[in-house]
């Protein structure tokens, strides 16, 4: 169970790409301790990277969209802010219940479907934007 | 031998009809890792969190039953008993000897068929009576 990493999901800007990259990292990361039922104290530890590399990833693309006037920011941001909140749910569970298999199966499927849905298209259509408008020669 | 979903093993509750689905695709997995003679290590884990699973999703079920306060309750209950102390004794021979002939065969046969069977007979029961008394 991992999410894997396809070329078709590159958006065309390094660092956007090279971020989407380390996320899923981790994600695969917090689902192979889960799977592998480590201690809750380890996978509350691989949680907390994750939340906090997905905080530093969306302020980075929202820096992005800010910088060069993105015309589609709000809609943008209302997803990165949706899934946050998904996430918070995900983890308050965690608090209660611990590592178990329903929620791993549970953190499978929200996360990794979402981001597969996210950046195969509103992060796409960013990268496109960025690229076309000349924003990012070299990003 | 795989599981296939098919829409007639739904019992009309989403939580446990995606419950159900996964189950058949861990055990699904579970007999590819072994059928692709992958590590111990490996099929050990995937064992492992198909025993958590189960567990986990027992337990949804029967909660869901005492709420209803379903009249076959008991009976599926020890269903759900019998099929964890099997499973349990299954992962123990794992452990002890790995994917001798014996266990792959049962893991094979017996666990497939258990769960098809119980989904679409037992399990169908239960959506019967929620779908009755839900309206």
């Amino acid at each position: 169970m991992a999410i894997e990493w396809e070329t078709r999901l590159s958006v065309g800007v390094k660092l956007i790409d090279g971020q989407h990259q380390e996320l899923f990292r981790r994600v695969n990361a917090l689902l192979e301790a889960m799977e592998a039922s480590q201690g809750k104290q380890e996978v509350g530890k691989l949680l907390d990277f994750l939340k906090q590399y997905t905080v530093e990833h969306f302020g980075a693309e929202a820096t992005l969209m800010a910088r060069h006037r993105y015309p589609q920011a709000a809609a943008h941001l209302a997803q990165h802010q949706e899934f946050v909140k998904t996430f918070l749910e995900l983890h308050a569970e965690f608090v209660r219940t611990g590592p178990t298999a329903l929620l791993t199966v549970k953190v499978n499927r929200t996360v990794c479907s979402w981001l597969r849905q996210h950046i195969g298209t509103l992060d796409k259509q960013l990268g496109h934007f960025l690229t076309q408008s000349g924003a990012l020669a070299v990003a | 031998m795989s599981l296939f979903w098919e829409p007639h093993l739904a019992i009309g509750v989403a939580e446990i009809d995606a419950q159900h689905r996964e189950l058949f695709d861990r055990v699904n997995g579970l007999l590819d890792a072994m059928r692709e003679h992958r590590g111990a290590g490996q099929v050990g884990v995937l064992l492992d969190f198909l025993g958590r699973y189960v567990a986990d999703h027992f337990q949804a079920e029967e909660s869901l039953m005492r709420e209803a306060r379903y009249p076959g309750y008991e009976a599926h209950r020890r269903e759900h008993e019998g099929f964890t102390r099997e499973l349990r004794d299954l992962s123990r021979a794992f452990a002890e000897g790995g994917a001798t002939p014996a266990v792959v065969v049962k893991l094979n046969v017996w666990l497939c068929d258990w769960l098809r069977r119980h989904v679409s007979d037992s399990d169908q029961g239960l959506g019967r009576f929620l779908a009755e008394t839900r309206g």
